[in-house]
């Protein structure tokens, strides 16, 4: 096993998703979502992986540090990351990484880079998939501009010697998969909750490094674009078309309701 | 060769070695997409083939079958890499259909970032727009649809189970089997499958569900879920969850419903107690039929609901549960 196991956790500024819909003002003309009146957060997937990472640097020892990219990132929000247990933070801030434009494929090299600049690490962890594309696609990209194995929704990660041994999620249970450090993993939900920081980690958080680049100071080559195109982006539309069952008494609704399902033989 | 009117499915199978559903799927909207184009819809599967496995799946839809003999059937990221390298380099296959799988989602952007072009995953409806793809996709966690469309080709997708709906069976149908070349040592894989481990449960998985009855923060706590699970044996029927009660420990996290648990649509969806987030919309919203039983009215499980009920499930459930016992 490395003598300190090194990390680097993947971690997107979101909107808060837990914020109601209406707080996500869509503009389809400029095909983009604005949210309105709901702090960034770090997205709730990438939270289990910065917990994933905690538990393992708890066990084995090492560190943990923490990279986003994207525009106009909140020092804060990557403060409150660090608090829960990382050593510093990397944020690649700049116009150019839009989220609203930024694709999997940008996002994968732009990460990729900055890790390589960062040094060297025995692993790199990402959430399953990011709180707003939902597209899932970046840990396979670092892997492979990295050149390294990539294991896909672990419910847990135990580190062997120089392998880790990843259960990954199945529908009906999970399979058991190998791979040599260093590697890139991508966690679900089951990892665990991520932990509060104590008030105290979030003091001695404002001591600890907070880096911060541009595109240009990690990505030589330029960033790469457009593979994809955006074409529309709209709010599902929903009829509402319920009907009501009601009665004086509302256990007697509730006898209704068996009585109705059963006459219209959907149960 | 030039296949660009070659629509490509990735083959996959169940454990027991039948052709697994969501590939049945794909090979329906393979022939739909292919429509009366004169574009041929073809599969590519791992493993030697007989003659009842590529007959099966040219009777289900597909006018081609590709058989990577040299790489094993059970799932390998690197060797299905590999095949699917060989098969967009000798086939160049215009569109490439993965399953939103467990084997697909981890697929999808392997192949993609290999092949160094664009990939909509999870999708949940392709459509033409002249001679380009158009892939619809769920974003926000369900809160607005994106639609996509590539500059890159093949034209890759992964799309959600059950999206697509097999063809009839057609054993008149006829079709090519072709060997395909692949170059594989899997002795230097790196990643190294050891087992399976099965979740022990006597009861329904929520995937097979026909009915499924489920609860959410409103149910209260772990005593309430003992009544939906009274409930479920009189309806024979799974029962899910929203995350609070997964959360709380209330009910285990395997049955959890929407974007980060399961994805369902069975015949009838029951939610007691659910607000109707959209992350949880987004997991049972296709359900033929949904019943909600919520105490507030402007709850937004409503939107979606076939059937509702204003009130308490406390009082709800037990005289829902005695009339179909009466009734059944
Ligand atoms: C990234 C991300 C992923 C997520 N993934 C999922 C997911 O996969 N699945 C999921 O479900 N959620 C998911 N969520 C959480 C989701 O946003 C909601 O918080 C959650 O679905 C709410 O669950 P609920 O409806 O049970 O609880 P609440 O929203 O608290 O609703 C409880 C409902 O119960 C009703 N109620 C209360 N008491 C009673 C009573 N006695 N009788 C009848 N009704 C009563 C209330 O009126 C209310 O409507 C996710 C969130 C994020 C940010």
């Amino acid at each position: 096993m490395p003598e300190e196991l090194k990390i680097v956790v993947c971690a997107k500024q979101v909107p808060d998703p837990e914020g109601p819909p209406s707080s996500f003002e869509l503009n389809s003309e400029e095909k983009r979502i604005t949210p309105r009146g709901i702090p960034p957060v770090i997205s709730p997937f990438d939270e289990n992986a910065l917990e994933a990472a905690v538990q393992l640097v708890e066990k084995h020892g090492g560190t943990v540090s923490i990279l986003g990219v994207g525009t106009n990132l909140s020092a804060s929000v990557y403060l409150k990351a660090i608090a829960v247990g990382a050593e510093d933070s990397y944020m690649v801030d700049d116009p150019e990484l839009d989220p609203a434009i930024l694709d999997s494929v940008t996002t994968a090299k732009i990460l990729s880079d900055a890790i390589k600049k960062m040094g060297e690490f025995d692993l790199i962890l990402t959430g399953r998939q990011a709180a707003d594309t939902n597209a899932g696609q970046v840990p396979a990209g670092i892997a492979h501009i990295l050149g390294l194995p990539v294991v896909t929704l672990a419910q847990s990660i135990t580190v062997e010697g120089d392998k880790i041994k990843v259960n990954r999620e199945l529908p009906d249970g999970y399979e058991v998969v190998e791979v040599p450090l260093p590697a890139v993993v991508s966690v679900t939900p089951d990892i665990g909750e991520i932990r509060y920081p104590k008030i105290s980690a979030i003091k001695a958080a404002k001591k600890k490094p907070q880096t911060k680049w541009s595109a240009a100071d990690v990505a030589g080559e330029g960033v790469p674009r457009n593979l994809l195109n955006l074409d529309e982006l709209f709010t599902p539309v929903r009829e509402p078309h319920c009907e009501f069952i009601e009665a004086e008494d509302i256990s007697e609704a509730g006898a209704m309701l068996a009585q109705k399902l059963v006459e219209e033989k959907i149960l | 060769m030039d296949g660009s009117n070659i629509i490509s499915v990735v083959g996959e199978f169940a454990e027991d070695g039948s052709i697994a559903p969501v590939t049945l799927e794909l090979l329906g909207i393979g022939r739909e997409l292919a429509g009366g184009s004169g574009k041929q819809v073809a599969v590519v599967i791992a493993g030697p083939a007989d003659e009842s496995v590529t007959g099966n799946l040219i009777a289900q839809g597909a006018d081609k079958v590709y058989v990577a003999e040299s790489i094993e059937r059970k799932y390998s990221p690197e060797g299905y890499v590999k095949m699917l390298d060989a098969l967009c380099n000798q086939v160049k296959p215009g569109v490439l259909l993965i399953g939103h799988s467990p084997v697909g989602l981890d697929l999808a952007p392997r192949i993609a970032f290999d092949l160094n072009v664009g990939l909509v995953t999870d999708s949940i409806k392709v459509e033409w727009s002249g001679d380009k793809l158009k892939c619809y996709k769920q974003v926000y966690g369900g809160i607005a649809v994106a639609v996509y469309s590539f500059n890159t080709s093949p034209q890759i997708v992964s799309i959600r189970q059950r999206v697509g709906t097999p063809i009839a069976r057609d054993d008149s149908r006829s079709g090519n089997v072709e060997k395909l070349d692949v170059d594989f040592d899997a002795s230097a894989a790196r990643y190294n499958w050891l087992e399976k481990v099965e979740e022990e449960t006597t009861e329904i998985r929520l995937e097979d569900a026909e009915v499924i009855v489920a609860g959410g923060r409103g149910m209260g706590g772990g005593e309430e879920f003992k009544q939906l699970y009274e409930l479920a044996t009189v309806l024979n029927c799974a029962v899910g969850a929203s995350r609070p009660p997964c959360d709380s420990g209330w009910i285990p996290s395997s049955r959890q419903v929407g974007i980060t648990g399961k994805i369902v649509s069975p015949d009838v969806y029951i939610a007691f107690g659910i607000s109707g987030a959209t992350q949880h919309l987004t997991g049972m919203q296709d359900s033929k039929s949904i019943i909600a039983v919520n105490t507030d009215a402007e709850a937004n499980i409503f939107q979606v609901a076939d059937y509702g009920v204003v009130g308490d499930l406390k009082e709800i459930i037990p005289a829902f549960t005695n009339k179909l016992k009466e009734l059944r």
